[in-house]
């Protein structure tokens, strides 16, 4: 609906929305107002234009809408007939039923009382529209906002974390920078105060996450990025698996062609490339293709 | 600029002067007093149509009706404000600091416009929203797929719609589904509906789709069923006895029925949902699980590490 819906109806939609808007904003400056609509001033303005020509049938100015805002604020008179608010599309409730699934998640954050409110608000958009769209334990989104609160307050955050590499769970705290994703993962960027140092994590790889009660002063570190390694691989199978561990492009895997896998630590490389059964072989450096070797030997040497 | 702004001016006058009558106005009513209606009369009659089915698309509903069924008057028009109106019941000010809050997580996300307006009319409600209530936490979505929102005016309007995925084998299938429902899990968004082509329930992943959804023009193209038989219902399951390294292996834990502690490794048995997730997740984690049966998952890991070890030799 996004793309489809035209301009026209577009802005019908947007006046039809402005009038209860303005009764209960009078006198809001012109840039707010345009900032609630998310929409550029100009196109405000235009809005404001043509809601002045509209009214009751007779269109003297007895019927016609009432609006004041040659001083950069707008307030509006005569607009009784357009009071309501207009009910909800379908796509709208859809958005508020989604949103309150991910307030449900966040309830710890929020408090457990608003628990209840929460569910029963949910009830009452789905029971309206009887459609199946839902978030369901996604806790990724409930972590990126503590992170978010973290950076923003500087506040450090407690972590349970898995490290995938060391298939190991570690408790630290971590006061974060800064996210960021790369191959459709995310990532944050962080201060470790148990390793002291600066640190990647993957948001998915958390298992538990709170803020830290402490203000912690957060270290002068220099910001690096962990040195990643590339490894040179021939694909020998065309596996949707090992293209999306190693966040290649499905259009670039070939059979028989090369390709430059990138990971942070050797240890998850090895692991992938395991994992990847034979789709991906690593041609060199050697000393990875040697780790390799003996990592499939120790394993194989469990069967014999 | 200026017929865009003709056009809605004329909606917007159309919708009043429906808002406001008492009784039914009849189309003679409505081409006389309404701006905008001019020309000739065929030309005013395609103009009404079009109108007309203009605010049903967006969520108006236009009565058709009479005042007095006995002398057979004029069919008229009218909106009644009831049905116009939005209705979400007893809110107070918490509710709609929730709901505004429950908008706002789709900054930057695909159905932004969407919760733009909900958000607006939310703020229009005349009730104070009480958002010292509540910490100032924003969840955001995480769904800027550009398929999200096509997908979900699909599922709302019930249109099939037809797309490309990407199978396991990196090949590309053309899919024709009804879709009935979408969940977000684990950071990615997973579409169910019923393939049309294999009349079978079917789940995908939404960034596995790599072409644009095609939304079929027909809107309540099927029905829902009640109850969505889950891929997970089937009962004839078998299952994988492992045998992992202790404080090892918690993703494979984690999906265990029943673990049995021994000295230095646990044994335990999951469900076998997907064989070939399973054998990537026991190959991942090296030497530290043991594939003990049932023989041919045995058999699998054995063939790969074989096969592993040539191509790495």
């Amino acid at each position: 609906m996004a793309k489809s819906m035209v301009a026209p109806l577009e802005q019908t939609a947007r006046l039809l929305d402005l009038v209860p808007f303005l009764l209960s904003h009078q006198g809001i400056s012109l840039i707010d107002l345009a900032k609630h609509f998310k929409v550029d001033s100009d196109v405000m303005i235009d809005d404001l234009n043509t809601l002045w020509m509209c009214g009751l049938p007779g269109y003297t100015p007895l019927e016609l809408i009432d609006l004041a805002f040659d001083s950069g604020f707008v307030t509006i008179r005569n607009a009784a007939p357009l009071a309501y608010v207009r009910t909800m599309s379908s796509a709208e409730i859809v958005s508020l039923a989604l949103g309150l699934d991910l307030l449900r998640e966040n309830t710890e954050q929020l408090g457990a009382e608003h628990n209840d409110r929460i569910d029963r608000l949910a009830k009452k958009l789905r029971d309206q529209i009887g459609v199946h769209i839902s978030i369901a334990s996604s806790p990724t989104t409930a972590h990126r906002s503590i992170i978010s609160a973290s950076i923003a307050r500087r506040v450090p955050v407690e972590m349970t974390y898995y490290s995938s590499s060391s298939d190991e769970e570690t408790k630290r705290i971590v006061t974060a920078y800064d996210f960021f994703s790369e191959n459709d993962v995310e990532y944050f960027q962080g201060y470790c105060h148990s390793s002291k140092g600066m640190r990647m994590f993957r948001i998915d790889r958390i298992v538990a996450l709170s803020l830290a009660e402490s203000l912690d002063v957060i270290p002068d570190v220099q910001m690096k990025k962990n040195e990643s390694i590339r490894v040179g691989a021939t694909v020998r199978a065309l596996d949707r698996a090992s293209a999306e561990a190693f966040g290649l492009a499905f259009a670039d895997l070939r059979l028989g062609g090369s390709v430059s896998l990138q990971a942070f630590s050797p240890e998850w490389l090895i692991r992938s490339i395991m994992a990847s059964a034979g789709s991906l072989v690593v041609e060199e450096p050697l000393e990875i293709t040697i780790a390799i070797r003996q990592s499939i030997d120790s394993t194989m040497a469990l069967y014999e | 600029m200026l017929t865009v702004s003709r056009k809605s001016e004329r909606l917007v006058n159309l919708t009043i002067a429906l808002l406001a009558t008492k009784r039914y106005l009849t189309k003679s009513e409505i081409f006389r007093t309404v701006e905008g209606y001019e020309g000739a009369p065929e030309a005013m009659e395609r103009m009404f149509e079009r109108d007309k089915d203009d605010l049903r698309s967006l969520g108006i509903a236009i009565e058709l009706g009479t005042f007095d069924p006995i002398f057979e008057d004029e069919a008229g028009y009218r909106i009644t404000p009831s049905s116009y109106q939005l209705d979400l019941g007893e809110l107070d000010g918490t509710d709609i600091a929730l709901l505004s809050l429950a908008a706002s997580a789709w900054s930057g996300a695909a159905l932004e416009r969407e919760s733009t307006s909900a958000l607006v009319k939310l703020a229009s409600m005349g009730i104070d929203s009480d958002s010292d209530a509540l910490s100032l936490l924003t969840p955001l979505v995480s769904a800027t797929n550009e398929n999200f929102a096509l997908v979900t005016d699909a599922i709302i309007r019930r249109c099939e719609i037809e797309f490309e995925y990407v199978g396991a084998d990196l090949s590309k299938q053309a899919r024709r589904i009804a879709p009935y429902s979408m969940r977000g899990q684990s950071g990615s968004w997973y579409l169910v509906g019923l393939d049309r082509e294999k009349d079978s329930l079917r789940t995908f992943r939404l960034d596995r789709i790599s072409s644009e959804v095609k939304v079929g023009k027909k809107a309540n193209a099927f029905d829902i069923p009640d109850q969505l038989a889950s891929d997970s219902d089937n009962e004839a399951m078998e299952f994988a006895l492992l045998r992992i390294r202790k404080s090892r292996g918690h993703q494979l834990r984690s999906l265990a029925t029943l673990i049995e502690p021994g000295e230095e490794w646990d044994d335990i048995s999951l469900p076998i949902v997907d064989a070939s997730w399973l054998l990537r997740v026991i190959l991942w984690h090296r030497d530290d699980v043991i594939a003990l049966g049932p023989s041919a998952l045995r058999k699998s890991v054995i063939d790969s590490l074989s096969e592993l070890r040539v191509l790495h030799g």
